[in-house]
């Protein structure tokens, strides 16, 4: 495919080309990694607060030299600059300290709440392609039309709605007065499968929401670029068998960007986690990025902003990469 | 009739944003319209439902819930439109300066503002506020910061299409400077984009102050804001139901209109469909 | 294309039905199976521990382990009366002198037997080391100690203690050569034997086997669930998932009352109190006991009950909780604009004045006070500013005492009120006060004296003074919710708060 593109140019140096992009990518991932660590570190240095304090409580805050010795544990009394040199050279060995509320290694407790965020993620998206490929889909068909109208609406207005809203009605309705699920935990998916379905529906479905707007617009207007193409109205000439035929071929061709946006949507997702984790008592890493942040407990802080932010790049690296492989029409 | 709907594009629904609008207006600017209430004051008991006297109630201390949603909307929108004017200010002197110099600048731009976009948003603004404190001027910066990078953007990427465009124009000028054309003739031509983008600006203000207020981390009470209002609500979801839709609805409603109101501004502003 | 997604759809939500309906019974067909087998007692807590050395840990949520894995020599029944525990008996022989009988062959959790060595070692590392230096001031008395034999010690006082007995039920004791380990693992002579810490997922003890009291504790395992969300803890107890919980949201309690399966209990509220804590030194309107007594007729203090406490406080006038030995009622202070105002003109202040209020983060009680009380002083144009802190900056600013006021609470860990003065009154003396000195004196005196007529005029001194100068206000006297469910019986809660679950079973 590449090389009949190309006009016949030889695949090694088209190769070659691609090569060059992905690495200069790469290249360029890194200042602004590191720009963004430096964000994370200074943020959390600058805050007030001081998290010694905060592991001896009031009674042992009392006494300077109790105060001093747990600054000097935590590290507290360097220089800035030696504080991030140093904890950047243990990150990169896989060290993120400890979590200064209660001594565990921060990667573990990190590592452990990941799995539920993950799942949590995954089952949005699922929801949100769902409703938004039946939505889509729809609208496509005859653009312009007031289904169409009313559609495009909706997603726009799905786009706007704040998560934590409708995950409050839901808790309020589903919940609270119907009793229908129970309204808040986490149990991991090997020990109740079934408990933790039903606890993962509200949150799924809160953070599913707006995202299914944007999904929409996209799946709609790509759909309505490919159905109008020359596949439609073959279709339409040859007969209902084939229409299926080429609505399943219309909807692979965009699935590749499909994935190019969900990858985009992943930072909107991971933001939506803060707010809707703590709702649902759902144990996973933004209700302890939240937890982190009121404690100061620095070490989880960074550790998940710098997890976070190294996936979002990564990604987005991923998805670029993806993009200028599988559509020709893209220029480097 | 038509015909006036039809040059200005008016749909059914760009009315019912128009008309939201109009009423927020209203309610920032002249609150005392709609109610003769004290948001502040602790007048009557707590959490009782919507009555002749209490149109929506009154929240957790007695105080009026009407009355808290519309001088809520100041604050929302205070926050709101500042802190998006403050995103322009900030974006487009550097999206103009990355995308007409260009070169070594560029690239040192567009580093720290791919940097400061790979943080979710909630999350940087939450980092911010750390620092800052939680309160309405702390929370412009830090939404202004959250918001500017993809704005300058989309200014530097105006920038490059009409510097494509103009270049040969711009080289026959009369020795004007360099910032001289920058400014008057790219910003004029990016005029109606920039426009778009601060409606849309505003609408992710408003969920992202929303958020933040939710979180205890915005306005605080007792300074009436829709966000901390849902935050409070959330302890009284059995016994008040209504005040955790009402503040959301808000918000919801507001956020809409922006985003109608947007649309509706690039449908009209937008060259290539002007002649339909 | 279509009609797949559609079928998609259904089956999703068909299976989502069949496993909300089919789930639920399979969920209560375990747990009916699992108390068959094993009783367990799971208690919410609102934080994570991650020390358990009896010595140095300090938090609240760490008492239900003082009482259950360690113990102390005597402790308070749910009526407020002291009980034998590890001690069968204290006798106080004069004034300066007492003797400790302990029980014979109790057992800690590592075998080895308790004896007068232990006990003397326990008081000796608190009275030496610096990290146990919190129980310090219970027993600073102590002058001297001898073991009389195995199983008595006598205690020699520098000065009488009218309150020794009380700050015995404080201090768990700990086996001698066993401090090192305390940390990780708790070894202590309580009914539940430590058996690990998960972090951030649960605590669990084992009942132990050769526990001094026969037959006790009744339950088979006690497990500590660390739920800091108040919601959360609501909804694992409805939930059954957890079935004991202290310190419920207010919030709830009314739904919570209406809930068949549950039983609540508030214990007394007369030994738990809110306190405004005044920085005198650092606003001069704040120094002026008429400006103060302004802003305390600006507090619409019923409110404040009804509001931030549904109703289940308990208005103070006066010095100390009203559950405190030789508390004195003062007069009764209403919430009245009117006179603030007057009262505000003769101090000199007839335009108002601005001071800030530090509240802790995270308590909605606190939050509610705060802005009931500003409502109110707005009225006689008072401007307060609530300053809403996280906990290190909070206890930063009262460690240094550089607040207007901050809104603090406080638990008497005893019925005397010298605990009170040492933790509250002593520290605040020095600003409010024109002659410190006098008044330092009779907060010693008062703790030093036995209990007699003399003592008691002491402290109707101190208490008049306080309420005349105002170093701290008390508006209201706070309750604790607990919840458990039904079937749970046998729970013992004291007026302290200290829970005792060696009789606790399911029915």
């Amino acid at each position: 495919m590449l090389s009949e593109q190309s006009g016949g140019i030889p695949l090694i140096l088209l190769f070659d080309s691609y090569m060059r992009y992905i690495i200069s990518r790469v290249f360029q991932l890194i200042p602004v990694l590191l720009l963004a660590t430096i964000i994370v570190f200074v943020a959390g240095r600058l805050a007030p607060g001081d998290p010694a304090l905060i592991k001896l409580g009031p009674r042992g805050g009392n006494d300077p030299a109790a105060l001093a010795k747990v600054r000097q544990e935590m590290g507290l009394d360097k220089p800035m600059v030696t504080q991030y040199v140093l904890w950047l050279g243990d990150v990169l060995k896989g060290d993120f300290g400890v979590s200064l509320m209660n001594g565990v290694d921060t990667l573990k407790i990190v590592a452990g709440r990941i799995p539920a965020s993950l799942e949590l993620i995954a089952v949005s998206i699922l929801i949100a392609l769902l409703l938004a490929s039946l939505l889509g889909v729809r609208a496509a068909l005859k653009p312009g039309s007031l289904t169409d109208q009313t559609i495009s609406s909706v997603a726009t207005g799905l786009v706007s709605i704040p998560t934590f809203w409708v995950a409050l009605l839901l808790l309020s309705v589903l919940a609270v007065r119907l009793r229908l699920l129970p309204a808040s935990g986490y149990v991991p998916l090997r020990e109740n499968a079934a408990l933790n379905l039903k606890l993962i529906i509200m949150p799924a479905v809160s953070l599913a929401l707006a995202e299914v707007g944007v999904f929409t617009r996209f799946i709609r207007s790509g759909m309505i670029e490919v159905l109008g193409s020359n596949y439609i109205r073959t279709a339409r000439a040859k007969g209902l068998r084939r229409r299926r035929i080429y609505f399943v071929h219309a909807f692979k061709n965009i699935l590749v960007t499909l994935v190019t946006v969900i990858g985009l949507e992943v930072g909107t997702l991971i933001g939506g986690t803060l707010l809707i984790e703590q709702i649902f008592g759902w144990s996973g890493i933004g209700w302890l990025l939240y937890q982190s942040i009121v404690n100061r407990d620095y070490s989880v802080l960074q550790c998940i902003v710098f997890l976070v932010v190294v996936a979002y790049v990564l990604i987005n690296l991923i998805v670029d990469i993806v993009y200028v492989l599988v559509d020709p029409r893209v220029e480097l | 009739m038509n015909a006036f709907f039809k040059r200005y594009k008016i749909r059914g629904i760009y009315l019912f944003a128009f008309a939201v609008l109009l009423l927020i207006v209203l309610m920032t600017l002249v609150p005392g319209l709609f109610t003769g209430h004290d948001p502040y004051e602790l007048m009557s008991d707590d959490l009782l439902p919507p009555s002749r006297q209490h149109l929506l109630g009154t929240d957790e201390l007695g105080r009026d819930l009407f009355a808290r949603i519309v001088y809520g909307t100041r604050n929302t929108m205070y926050v709101g439109l500042g802190s998006s004017l403050l995103a322009v200010l900030i974006g487009i002197p550097i999206g103009l300066a990355a995308g007409y110099i260009g070169g070594a600048l560029d690239s040192v731009l567009m580093r720290i503002l791919d940097a400061f976009m790979s943080f979710p948003a909630i999350l940087l603004a939450v980092l911010i506020i750390s620092v800052t404190g939680a309160n309405a001027n702390a929370l412009i910066v830090t939404i202004a910061v959250v918001n500017f990078p993809r704005f300058a953007r989309i200014v530097r990427g105006n920038t490059l299409y009409i510097k494509r465009i103009d270049y040969v124009e711009a080289t026959r000028t009369f020795g004007a400077g360099r910032t001289y054309l920058m400014f008057r003739t790219i910003l004029t031509n990016c005029l109606s984009p920039i426009v778009v983008q601060f409606t849309l600006l505003v609408a992710v203000a408003i969920l992202i102050e929303a958020s933040m207020s939710f979180l205890g981390l915005g306005i605080q009470p007792p300074v009436p804001a829709w966000g901390s209002m849902l935050h409070t609500a959330q302890l009284y979801l059995r016994k008040a139901w209504w005040y955790a839709f009402i503040p959301g609805f808000m918000i919801f409603v507001v956020v809409y209109s922006m985003n109608i109101f947007g649309d509706w501004l690039r449908d009209f502003t937008d060259p290539k469909k002007r002649s339909r | 294309m279509k009609r797949l997604l559609w079928v998609l759809a259904l089956s999703l939500l068909c299976a989502s039905v069949l496993f909300a309906g089919g789930a639920g019974e399979a969920e209560e067909q375990e747990s009916a199976s699992a108390e068959k087998a094993e009783s367990v007692l799971i208690m919410a807590n609102a934080q994570d521990i991650n020390n358990y050395n009896a010595f140095t840990q300090q938090y609240i949520a760490f008492e239900v382990i003082k009482y259950n894995c360690y113990e102390s020599l005597l402790i308070y029944d749910a009526e407020g009366k002291l009980q034998p525990s590890l001690a069968t008996s204290v006798d106080k022989i004069d004034d300066v002198t007492y003797q400790i009988n302990l029980r014979p062959n109790v057992k800690f959790h590592n075998g080895e037997i308790l004896n007068g060595e232990d006990v003397v070692f326990t008081f000796n590392y608190i009275l030496t080391q610096e990290e146990a230096a919190y129980y310090k001031p219970f027993i600073s008395m102590i002058d001297s100690m001898e073991i009389v034999d195995d199983l008595t010690v006598k205690l020699n006082l520098s000065a009488p203690n009218p309150d020794l007995l009380g700050s015995l039920t404080l201090i768990c004791i700990v086996k001698k050569g066993t401090e090192g380990r305390l940390e990780s693992t708790p070894i202590g002579t309580g009914p539940f034997k430590f058996v690990e810490w998960q972090p951030n997922e649960k605590t669990e003890f084992v009942r132990f086997e050769e526990y001094w009291d026969a037959g006790k504790p009744k339950v088979d395992r006690f497990v500590i669930r660390p739920l800091t969300d108040p919601k959360i803890q609501v909804t694992n107890l409805e939930a059954k998932t957890v079935n004991f919980v202290k310190d419920l949201a207010l919030e709830e309690y009314q739904t919570l009352k209406a809930n068949p399966d549950l039983e609540l209990f508030t214990t007394d509220t007369s030994n738990t109190v809110v306190v405004l804590e005044i920085g005198q030194n650092n606003h001069e309107a704040l120094s002026n006991p008429k400006a103060l007594e302004a802003l305390w007729y600006c507090m619409d203090r019923n409110k404040i009950n009804s509001s931030c406490f549904e109703g289940l406080g308990n208005i103070v006038n006066g010095a100390y909780p009203s559950g405190a030995k030789y508390f004195k009622a003062a007069k009764s202070i209403g919430f009245d604009v009117a006179k603030a105002k007057q009262l505000l003109a003769e101090a000199g202040y007839p335009d108002g004045f601005e001071f800030t209020l530090d509240v802790l983060v995270g308590y909605p009680w606190a939050e509610k006070l705060a802005q009931i009380w500003q409502a109110g002083l707005a009225q006689a144009g008072v401007d307060l500013k609530i300053a809403k802190l996280e906990a290190s900056i909070w206890i930063e600013h009262y460690l240094a005492r550089s607040y207007d006021v901050i809104l603090n609470w406080y638990s008497m860990p005893g019925l005397d009120p010298s605990t009170f003065d040492n933790t509250i009154t002593s520290p605040l003396v020095a600003a409010a006060f024109p002659e410190p000195e006098a008044v330092l004196a009779l907060v010693d005196a008062g703790k030093t004296q036995t209990d007699s007529p003399a003592r008691a005029k002491v402290y109707s001194q101190l208490q008049s003074l306080v309420m005349s100068r105002y170093p701290y206000y008390l508006p209201i006297e706070m309750p604790v919710l607990f919840g458990w469910a039904k079937n749970l019986k046998g729970v013992e809660i004291n007026s302290f708060q200290h829970i005792h679950l060696k009789d606790a079973y399911f029915e």
